[in-house]
C-alpha cells in the first residue's frame, strides 16, 4: 500500500517551499468506496489527501478542467499521479497540451483500482469500511470483513494494465511496481467473431449510448479546443441520438484517441450506459503498438504517431 | 429502387499527381466505371479520417484516398501520414464489423491514366460484390 504519511509530506513540503502552487491529489469521497479529486494550495490541508483502491479518476483531466476554465494554466501543479495519469500527462506534454514547466509529478506506484459495482450490494450497505489489497487479495474490513480475490474486483482496466508505475516522475512515493497485465480475453474473442457479429455487437452497445460526452469529459487526452464532436461548423456529428451518429461520434472519438489513448478506464468507468469504450481503445492501442511499435504517454519529446511516419510502414493493404 | 445497385464511391485524389492521373484518363479516353465522386484535395495527408467516417454515414458506400507515390508528395511526406492514417481507420472499422476493403488507399503518379483507370475499375468490382454498405453507421435514409 501507498505511504499516505509521505505523500502529504511530500505535497507539504512542495507548497510551503513554493515549488509548486496547487497540489491534485485524492480526497475522501461521499462514502468510503469513492475518492474525489481536491486542488490544495494551503500547506495545512494536505492531511485530506488519500490514496487507496478507489482513487480510479485521471487527475489528469483535472489539469485540462483547469486549462478549460482559465484559458490556461495557472502556476505550477503537484499531481498525485498513478501510472496512467503519469502516462496521461506526458501524453499532453508530447503534443505540446501543457508544458513539463507547468507539472510537478508526484509519482505513485499503483496497485490497482477496486470497482465498487464488483463488491455486491450488501459490502457497499456498510458503513464505513477500509480496502486493503494484499498481494492476490483484497481485504475489505468494516462491520464484517470480506476478502475478495484480486481478479474479481479489480476494474478490468487495471487487471490489463502494464504499467502501474509512472514511466517518469519527479519524485515517488514508495518503490516502482511491474505490470502484470491479465490476458485480454474479450479482445481475443471479440476479433475471432464473424464481422457481422460485431456489427451486431457494436450495433447494440452504440445503440445504448445516450450521447452525454461524459466519455469524452472524463478523458484527460480529450482536451481539443473545437473538439470535432461539437463542432457546428461543419458538423460532423449530429446532436440527434440515434444508431448512426452514435456509430460516428464512437468511431471518431476512438479514433482521435488511437496511438494517444494511456487506457487508464476514465471514459468507460464514467459511461452511465455500460458502453464498452475500452474494447475499442485497447484494440486500438494493441494494433499501433503491434503495427508501429508505439506507445503513447512515455516519452515526452516522441513524435506523436499520426503526426509522423517510418518509411517502413505496414503498406500491404494499398492497392 | 435501381434497376442494377451501382456502389457510390467518394474518391478524395490530391491535386498534384492522382487527380492528374484521372484526368489523364479522361483525356486518353480510357473506359472506366463512372461510380468515383471526386473531391480534389490538395494532398492524401489533407484526408481526415472524419472525411471518410462521414462519406460512409451518409452514403458511400466505398471510399478511396489516393496521392502521389511514396517519396513523390508535393509536400514531402503527406502520402507517409495517410498511410498510417488509413491503416488504422481499416483496423477500426474492421473491428466495428464494417468491411475494410471499402476503404482503399492507392498511388498514382500524374503520368499513371491506364493505372487510375484500372484501379477504378478493380474499386467499383469490390465495392460492387461488397454491395450497399448496411452497417450501423450509415444513415438509413441513404439506403437505395
Ligand atoms: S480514451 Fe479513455 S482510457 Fe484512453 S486516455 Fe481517454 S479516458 Fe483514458
Ligand atoms: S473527441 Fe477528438 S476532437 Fe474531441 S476532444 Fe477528443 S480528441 Fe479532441
Ligand atoms: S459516456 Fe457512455 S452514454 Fe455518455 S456519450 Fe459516452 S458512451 Fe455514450
Ligand atoms: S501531394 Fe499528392 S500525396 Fe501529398
Amino acid at each position: 500500500m501507498i505511504d499516505e504519511g509521505r505523500m502529504r509530506e511530500v505535497a507539504r513540503d512542495l507548497l510551503a517551499s513554493g515549488e509548486v502552487d496547487c497540489v491534485i491529489g485524492y480526497a475522501r469521497g461521499s462514502v468510503w468506496y469513492r475518492a474525489r479529486p481536491v486542488a490544495i494550495s494551503d500547506p495545512d490541508k494536505v492531511d485530506m489527501l488519500i490514496f487507496n483502491p478507489f482513487c480510479m479518476q485521471n487527475l489528469a483531466t483535472w489539469l485540462k478542467f483547469e486549462m478549460k476554465e482559465n484559458g490556461g494554466l495557472q502556476g505550477k501543479y503537484g499531481v498525485v499521479a498513478k501510472g496512467c495519469t503519469a502516462r496521461a500527462l506526458i501524453q499532453m506534454m508530447q503534443e505540446n497540451g501543457i508544458s513539463t514547466d507547468d507539472v510537478y509529478t508526484i509519482g505513485v506506484p499503483c496497485p490497482g483500482m477496486v470497482d465498487p459495482r464488483k463488491l455486491g450490494d450488501d459490502v457497499l450497505a456498510m458503513e464505513d469500511a477500509r480496502v486493503t489489497l494484499a498481494g492476490e487479495r483484497v481485504v475489505v474490513e468494516g462491520e464484517r470483513r470480506k476478502v475478495f480475490s484480486r481478479d474479481d474486483v479489480l476494474h478490468e482496466t487495471c487487471l490489463l494494465c502494464r504499467y502501474p508505475t509512472p514511466p517518469l516522475y519527479d519524485v515517488l512515493i514508495g518503490e516502482g511496481i511491474e505490470g502484470r497485465p491479465a490476458e485480454d480475453k474479450n479482445l481475443a474473442h471479440l476479433e475471432s467473431l464473424p464481422a457481422e457479429e460485431r456489427a451486431k455487437y457494436w450495433e447494440d452497445a452504440f445503440s445504448r449510448c445516450i450521447r452525454c460526452y461524459a466519455c469524452r469529459n472524463a478523458c484527460p487526452l480529450c482536451y481539443c479546443d473545437g473538439c470535432a464532436l461539437e463542432c457546428l461548423d461543419p458538423q460532423w456529428v449530429y446532436r440527434s441520438v440515434e444508431v448512426s451518429e452514435n456509430t460516428l461520434y464512437h468511431l471518431i472519438r476512438a479514433y482521435h484517441l488511437t496511438g494517444r489513448c494511456v487506457e487508464c478506464g476514465s471514459c468507460e468507468f464514467s459511461c452511465p450506459a455500460d458502453v464498452p469504450l475500452m474494447e475499442l481503445n485497447r484494440k486500438m492501442a494493441r494494433d499501433v503498438e503491434r503495427m508501429f511499435n508505439y506507445v503513447p504517454g512515455m516519452d515526452p519529446k516522441a513524435k506523436p504517431l499520426l503526426g509522423a511516419y517510418d518509411p517502413r510502414d505496414p503498406e500491404g493493404f494499398i492497392l | 429502387m435501381r434497376e442494377k445497385y451501382e456502389p457510390r464511391i467518394v474518391a478524395f485524389l490530391c491535386n498534384w499527381c492522382s487527380y492528374a492521373a484521372a484526368d489523364l484518363a479522361g483525356v486518353s479516353r480510357l473506359k472506366y466505371p463512372p461510380n468515383l465522386r471526386v473531391i480534389k484535395v490538395m494532398c492524401s495527408g489533407r484526408v481526415n479520417p472524419l472525411h471518410v467516417l462521414y462519406a460512409l454515414s451518409h452514403g458511400a458506400d466505398g471510399v478511396v484516398v489516393a496521392g502521389c507515390h511514396p517519396g513523390d508528395c508535393h509536400y514531402r511526406h503527406g502520402n507517409y501520414i495517410a498511410r498510417r492514417r488509413i491503416a488504422l481507420l481499416r483496423n477500426l472499422l474492421s473491428f466495428v464489423g464494417l468491411e475494410e476493403d471499402r476503404v482503399v488507399l492507392t498511388w498514382a503518379s500524374a503520368a499513371e491514366g491506364e493505372k487510375f483507370a484500372e484501379m477504378a475499375r478493380e474499386v467499383a468490382d469490390r465495392v460492387g460484390k461488397l454491395g450497399p454498405l448496411r452497417h450501423p453507421i450509415r444513415k438509413v435514409e441513404t439506403y437505395d
